[in-house]
């Protein structure tokens, strides 16, 4: 860590506010943060946990992996809860650490350092594109004879204007789409149970039943290469999730804060994406999922309501550009940050007149466009999608590799010297053992 | 426990091969590490790259002679 550059600031990327910095006068020149209250980073993490992957992706996985889909939710959901706890463990080890590029820095040098902050910057960039491919997708629900580019262009636009003026925006919007995301999955859960209590029948046939887990050729029924395929799709659903901790590390009582958000993890996994999975399957037989689409917007356009459906579109769109809203702000940061170790030109570590990083913000942004591109470039939307969501997975899949690493080889070092911090989960040598048969078998067949 | 994550990072990887349509991104990552890679090979020339090197390994030395 360099001495002129102080190290309680303009480090993390995730979002950030205000942990009480008593010896840094508040006029001090190059400050990011503050203007994201409690409130904001409680409700981004929240709403970071869903995204476009479940409201869109979850369409295909289901359809590759019928009713098992919710056990691939539950594993990649658990594997990442460890990945998770890991990261909580190292960042509260060291309260210098800001974010889990510090401590790659810190921990394993500096080269991690720069391959660790400029893959998260190109997950985001990566993740953006795919948002707003599905934005386009979205917006062909209202306007079917629009030509691609426009919605991609003015989603671009859009995201720009957004971050641009300060930060407080960024907070405030933030904040309500993640509102409206999880107000939208409690809806879907509410209307699906009615369904199924009224034994809804669907313009097909079937009658909404929890029975059609297991009924439509049981749980498995595009058997173990079915099963597989379906953590292809479902990963992606799961980027992002690390901006939890590292939102939590950037409030005022980390070692409160933190613990706290890490364990709820599984909680909100268990409420959002198995339970949703869960009414969407139970109410609509898997085989009768139509990958392309959207499982949330059918389903509600069951009800025949076409107005609830309409909604319910306009929730997966709002959810798509919030995950793009975040991720442009996460980009715009991680520049600014690795422009301050001087990983990146200097010019991206300067801020504008409202203290936004607007170069490194302008320099993202630019990279969306290639999303107008792709839009033309393959033969459906979805399989543009497909595309940049596989190289966006992968990406974060080396990240959190990377966050696992440090406590490699000190594990058992660092478990005795942090058994005091609450994020122990009881079962963590039963449940590994356990889980470690299961990977072990995967990958010997 | 993190081997286990990380083994089940590495059943990820080879579920991600398994179909065409993901076997594209697949292939797409080692290009952005070769970019990466590239990069880092001139951005570690400078002065402040190697002496933030140099820092790092000095503190390796500290704890292992801590040791």
């Amino acid at each position: 860590m360099s001495e002129n550059i102080p190290p309680q600031e303009e480090k993390a990327p995730a979002a950030r506010s205000s942990r009480s910095q008593p010896d840094s006068s508040p006029s001090e020149p190059e400050h990011l943060h503050r203007g994201l209250s409690i409130r904001h980073l409680r409700l981004i993490a929240i709403g970071g946990t869903i995204g476009t992957g479940l409201f869109l992706g979850s369409g295909k996985a289901i359809s590759l992996a019928g009713p098992s889909i919710i056990l691939v939710y539950a594993i990649i959901g658990f594997m990442l809860f460890f990945v998770m706890r890991a990261m909580g463990e190292v960042l509260l080890s060291n309260l210098k650490y800001r974010s889990f590029i510090d401590f790659t820095e810190d921990l394993l040098g500096p080269w991690a350092g720069f391959f660790t902050g400029w893959t998260y910057w190109f997950c985001w960039i990566v993740t953006v594109i795919s948002e707003i491919v599905a934005i386009a997708g979205f917006a062909l629900f209202w306007w079917p004879e629009m030509p691609l580019w426009v919605p991609a262009s003015l989603a671009i636009v859009a995201l720009l204007a957004l971050n641009l003026p300060t930060v407080k925006a960024f907070g405030e919007i933030e904040s309500w789409f993640a509102l409206i995301k999880i107000a939208a999955i409690m809806m879907l859960v509410v209307v699906g149970l009615i369904m199924i209590a009224t034994e809804f029948r669907t313009p097909t046939g079937s009658v909404a039943s929890f029975a059609n887990i297991w009924n439509d050729n049981g749980v498995f029924p595009t058997g173990f290469t079915g099963f597989v395929a379906g953590f292809q799709v479902a990963v992606f659903s799961f980027v992002g999730l690390e901006m939890v901790g590292t939102a939590a590390a950037e409030t005022k009582d980390p070692e409160k804060n933190m613990p706290r958000a890490i364990n709820t993890i599984p909680l909100r996994l268990m409420l959002f994406y198995v339970l949703s999975i869960v009414i969407i399957i139970s109410v609509t037989p898997w085989s009768q999922i139509t990958p392309g689409e959207s499982p949330f917007v059918a389903m509600f356009m069951l009800v025949g309501v076409t107005m609830a459906a309409g909604i319910v579109n306009f929730v997966v769109l709002t959810s798509a550009s919030s995950s793009a809203n975040s991720g442009i702000y996460s980009t715009s940061r991680m520049l600014f940050s690795l422009a301050k170790e001087r990983d990146s030109m200097a010019r991206f570590g300067r801020l504008s007149s409202r203290k936004v990083p607007a170069n490194a913000l302008i320099f993202s942004c630019a990279f969306l466009l290639i999303a107008v591109g792709l839009l033309y470039a393959g033969t459906s939307i979805i399989e543009a999608f497909t595309m940049t969501t596989t190289l966006a997975s992968l990406l974060f899949i080396f990240v959190w590799s990377m966050i696992l690493f440090p406590i490699s080889p000190t594990e058992d070092a660092d478990r005795t010297s942090t058994q005091n911090l609450p994020t122990k989960c009881p079962a963590v040598s039963q449940c590994a053992s356990s889980c470690w048969h299961f990977s072990s078998s995967c990958c010997g067949l | 426990m993190c081997f286990v994550v990380l083994a089940f990072f590495v059943f990820v990887l080879w579920a991600l091969s398994q179909k065409e349509d993901t076997r594209i991104g697949l292939f797409l990552t080692p290009i952005w590490f070769a970019i990466l890679g590239l990069a880092y090979v001139l951005v570690r020339k400078n002065d402040w790259h190697r002496d933030r090197r140099e820092a790092y390994a000095k503190k390796m030395r500290d704890e292992l002679a801590d040791r």
